[in-house]
């Protein structure tokens, strides 16, 4: 398929196929909303997947599809669009002592005719040292419209889905519990 | 248990099925398939063009959505005729994807929002091979925003576009033209689009181009430029 396809007409000329989602992207409103935060560098550290969600950590079923990490694990995946916005915003520090880690507890996606939907949640784990400076679980939902025409509703669930996790980083870094627990020395 | 949804599932998948086959007609048809743009938003009109005396070298972001959905699948292809476009442009200097010192910021979100029905018609027009044609195509607003320096205001501008496919017996509508490929279209849009607003951007009074530090030596820059 041409390049310019998957930009151009995706309902007429995409194709029903989905692939691997792309490395993670600049989400310019998370970016800048990571910015303008009081948050100091960040290492990231490791993101799994909990032992319930182990078969959606590998997959999404989309209608006769699914939708797959780029990097074989979705709870790697949020750890990658974490490190992609931090490292983009300024605010990332691998050897910094502050180390942000997430747990996936949930992956989901619905995307029957009419009506679409996908969740995410993860509990995420901001330690320095020994020392457990925040827990909480975030989560999100999207709903969204879903053609009966798989070639309009593979491409909308793909971006619907893969939205999730901006708006999942979004929510950590607007909580001011996490904010204050990264200033904490 | 016998399952009492599998006949409603077999009949969905066989109009899913007569659907798609139509949809691939539609898609064969497409050898003589034409390509349209927006005709009204144009070039930059040669007298409005502002001249920026010192860009200021920004750290520069690019972000396709579907219907404001963050979608990067595109950006392999789009980015390069963003970064193109901006750099021809001559608004900001030197760019790349790392914070700069000054944190001066030029963001560029493609937003695509498809024509719901697209697939509707094309699947009518295969299943009339063309005779009842179909004019699908996607609306892009493109958002550009620029920040002079950390924590200064930003300048957002959004110019709107149109990119449509042509197959079959359709009717164009009046102030649309037509483009020799897809691939150009899509660098076509992507240059007016860029172009109008990053010239807004920086005839617009708040514009910073040397990120709020004053160079004695430059040249003076003309009205609109710098404040």
């Amino acid at each position: 398929m041409k390049r310019w396809a998957a930009l151009l007409l995706p309902s007429l000329l995409g194709g029903c196929a989905l692939g691997p989602l792309p490395a993670p992207g600049a989400s310019i409103h998370t970016i800048e909303l990571i910015a303008a935060s009081a948050l100091p560098p960040i290492a990231v550290g490791r993101f799994t997947a909990a032992p319930a969600v182990a078969r959606d950590d590998r997959a999404i079923p989309i209608r006769a599809s699914t939708i797959r990490p780029p990097n074989g694990s979705f709870a790697r995946y949020l750890g990658d669009m974490l490190t992609a916005q931090l490292r983009t915003a300024g605010k990332l520090d691998p050897s910094a002592a502050l180390v942000l880690s997430g747990t996936l507890l949930r992956n989901h996606a619905t995307t029957t005719i009419g009506t679409a939907h996908a969740e995410l949640a993860a509990e995420f784990v901001l330690t320095r040292g020994n020392r457990i400076l925040y827990r909480k679980t975030q989560e999100v939902s999207r709903a969204w419209d879903s053609s009966f025409f798989a070639v309009q509703a593979l491409p909308a669930a793909t971006a619907s889905y893969n939205s999730l996790y901006p708006a999942l980083i979004e929510k950590l870094v607007a909580d001011p519990d996490f904010v204050a627990a990264a200033r904490t020395p | 248990m016998e399952d009492r949804r599998q006949p409603a599932r077999r009949v969905g998948f066989v109009v899913r099925l007569v659907a798609a086959a139509a949809l691939l007609i539609g898609l064969a048809s497409a050898a003589d398939a034409s390509f349209w743009i927006d005709g009204t938003v144009g070039e930059v009109k040669a007298d409005q063009k502002v001249i920026v005396a010192n860009p200021a070298p920004v750290q520069l972001l690019v972000e396709f959505q579907r219907d404001g959905a963050s979608f990067p699948k595109p950006l392999k292809y789009l980015k390069p005729i963003v970064e193109a476009e901006v750099k021809s442009a001559g608004v900001v200097g030197a760019f790349g994807d790392e914070p700069v010192a000054s944190g001066a910021r030029l963001s560029v979100i493609v937003n695509d929002i498809p024509d719901k029905g697209a697939a509707g018609k094309g699947a009518l027009a295969g299943l009339t091979f063309g005779l009842k044609g179909a004019l699908a195509g996607d609306d892009y607003d493109v958002i550009v925003t620029y920040t002079p320096a950390a924590g200064a205001t930003p300048i957002t501008r959004t110019v709107h576009h149109r990119l449509a496919i042509k197959i079959g017996n359709a009717e164009v509508p009046a102030g649309m033209v037509q483009v020799k490929n897809a691939d150009l279209g899509v660098r076509t849009v992507m240059h007016q689009t860029l172009a109008h607003g990053l010239n807004e951007i920086a005839g617009d009074p708040g514009f910073r181009p040397a990120a709020a530090i004053p160079d004695p030596t430059a040249p003076p820059t003309i009205a609109g430029s710098a404040q």
